[in-house]
């Protein structure tokens, strides 16, 4: 069981992944709808591996923030998830540390899957 | 925004920009009138500096009429000198060195003047005979700025009324004979009203071009604004639609698969129903990519991921799919082609989305138990790949118009087929993305032939 941190702004989303990640894959699964409170939660404890929405109607992004995540000594596993098209942000992703990018929508299994794949690689 | 932005249309606000005056020509805006200047100089630069460098070396010829006509040559020519050739000089080399800066009106009609006032003087101080021919080097000077020179309109006629009431004056200051002085004020007379004449429509027309310029780039620019601002909508529109079909989707697609637990029998309805539920997400999902797709195409933006396969193994693939897929239809599809295998370098994805709209479109349009008939050949280096239909086809009126964006042929209120509109369009600049064309050839009740070209030497190239 891996601790995940979530961040997504859209409740829907949110509840979606969180309830594939602790009912399907019985992850620990934290929430935060905006980066402060993203930010909060991460300095509480360090996730394992963190789900982050790109656009989050804030002036931090996504982007933002899995770069102060990829800062720390032991970094989490990010996935980044964005309803922009991969071609439009999925290199801008990666190049600021996501481990992976799943573009909206997404298959839920998909998530569970890649969630599962990263957390074998750490 | 002002009121005036508010009330006028881009039209009436752009002739508003261009207003002339109505005798002069000068626009009114001083912004507009100072950048026409400056374009003026820089496209005329060339000619005026030719006109310039063959005005310095021909000039002096005139000295050789000096020589000739007075024993007071030396004077004439220290006049010509002065006031004639040092500030044609001058005006060449501020051209060579492109160093008008908006002023080149006001010099060339500095020039003129001097160069006039060069023939007054030797008008003064000469003999009859000079009296009598040199007015006509007044005319000159006028039809030199005025053509050569491009001396807009305005400073013609301020040159010209100089130059004749210095020529008056001359007259009253020295006797000359009445028959001189009538020929004298003939030819001066009406030469300098032809000049003038000929001036304002010269003006006319080097604004003219400037002003229509003007619009042509002001329209390219709005249209290029009016695309990338309707690029950045749909992307911002399709992101916002996609977040709530993730979870719509989601969600379907888990109660679908019973991912926590299976349904007993009399639930079974639902199942079916979230499975109801998740194609029609995946179909709105399909409509919001076919947006995205056409508007990066419209934007010039289609990047195309390029790889070696074979086309005939493909199309098969294809058409197999499309009868599996479209079953509650009725109708038959054959791939005819002599080619055993095809391997092209091109978009497979975006290739195999072609084939998908054009198949569906002959699918949905096709009469009942119609054929439809896949065809690719080679002609030369060219692949020529159609699909024909035995459908209602198309009108001609309407043959180009559905290859743009958001165009179905015929009445919106009245479509019997569902569709955005965009799938033509979307294939059409995909054919072209790989340097290819689309033709269509289609009559009514008959059925339609839609063929694109993809050269192969082009595609090998990208």
């Amino acid at each position: 069981m891996a601790h995940i941190l979530v961040i997504e702004d859209n409740a829907g989303c949110q509840a979606l992944a969180s309830r594939m990640l602790t009912l399907v894959a019985k992850h620990d699964v934290v929430t935060a709808s905006s980066p402060a409170e993203a930010m909060a939660a991460f300095a509480k404890k360090c996730p394992d591996l963190v789900i982050t929405d790109i656009a989050l109607k804030s002036d931090t992004s996504g982007l933002d923030l899995i770069q102060k995540f990829k800062k720390v000594t032991h970094p989490p596993k990010i996935i980044a998830v964005s309803a922009f098209t991969a071609q439009f942000c999925e290199k801008e992703a990666r190049t600021a540390g996501a481990d992976a990018f799943l573009s909206k929508p997404y298959d839920p299994m998909m998530l569970v899957e890649t969630v599962a794949t990263l957390l074998a690689e750490k | 925004m002002t009121d005036e932005a508010l009330t006028t249309t881009p039209a009436a606000h752009l002739a508003h920009v261009y207003q002339q005056h109505p005798v002069w020509q000068t626009f009114t805006d001083s912004h507009v009138e100072q950048d026409y200047q400056r374009t003026f100089e820089t496209e005329m630069r060339a000619a005026i500096l030719f006109s310039s460098l063959l005005a310095v070396f021909l000039y002096p010829l005139f000295g050789v009429l000096d020589y000739y006509s007075t024993p007071d040559y030396k004077t004439f020519w220290a006049y010509r000198g002065i006031l004639g050739w040092v500030p044609l000089i001058a005006l060449f080399l501020l051209a060579w060195r492109n160093k008008f800066s908006g002023y080149y009106q006001l010099y060339s009609f500095l020039v003129a003047v001097c160069s006039g006032t060069a023939v007054l003087l030797m008008m003064y101080h000469g003999n009859e005979m000079v009296r009598q021919h040199y007015p006509y080097g007044l005319v000159l000077v006028v039809i030199f700025a005025a053509v050569p020179f491009f001396v807009r309109f305005l400073w013609v006629v301020i040159l010209a009324l100089i130059l004749f009431c210095g020529f008056t004056v001359s007259t009253f200051l020295q006797y000359r004979q009445a028959a001189d002085l009538m020929a004298n004020y003939f030819i001066i007379g009406s030469s300098l009203v032809l000049t003038t004449a000929g001036s304002f429509y010269i003006e006319k027309f080097f604004r003219g071009n400037y002003v229509t310029r003007q619009l042509e780039i002001a329209l390219l620019n709005a249209s290029e604004a009016a695309n990338k601002a309707k690029s950045d909508f749909i992307a911002v529109v399709s992101h916002e639609l996609r977040t709530p079909l993730t979870v719509i989707k989601g969600n379907s697609s888990v109660v679908r698969d019973e991912l926590f637990g299976a349904f007993t029998e009399q639930e079974v309805i639902y199942k079916q129903m979230m499975g109801e539920v998740s194609d029609s997400a995946d179909h709105l999902l399909a409509i919001i990519q076919d947006l995205l797709d056409v508007s990066k195409a419209q934007a010039g933006k289609i990047e195309l991921e390029l790889t070696a396969f074979d086309m005939i193994a493909e199309v098969r693939d294809i058409a197999h799919q499309m009868q599996q897929y479209q079953q509650d239809i009725p109708f038959t599809l054959t791939v005819q082609t002599t080619l055993d295998d095809m391997i092209i370098t091109a978009d497979k994805r975006r290739l195999r989305q072609v084939w998908m709209n054009l198949l569906s479109n002959a699918i949905k349009f096709n009469k009942q138990q119609g054929v439809i008939v896949v065809g690719i050949a080679l002609q030369g280096d060219t692949l020529v790949c159609c699909v024909t239909d035995e459908g209602i086809g198309i009108a001609p009126k309407d043959q180009q118009r559905i290859f743009e964006p958001f165009e179905q042929a015929g009445d919106i209120l009245k479509r019997r087929q569902d569709g955005t509109g965009l799938g033509l369009p979307f294939v059409k600049s995909v054919v072209e993305a790989h340097g290819g064309r689309i033709e269509l050839n289609s009559s009514l009740g008959q059925g339609t032939t839609v063929r694109f070209f993809l050269p192969l030497n082009a595609l090998s190239a990208h």
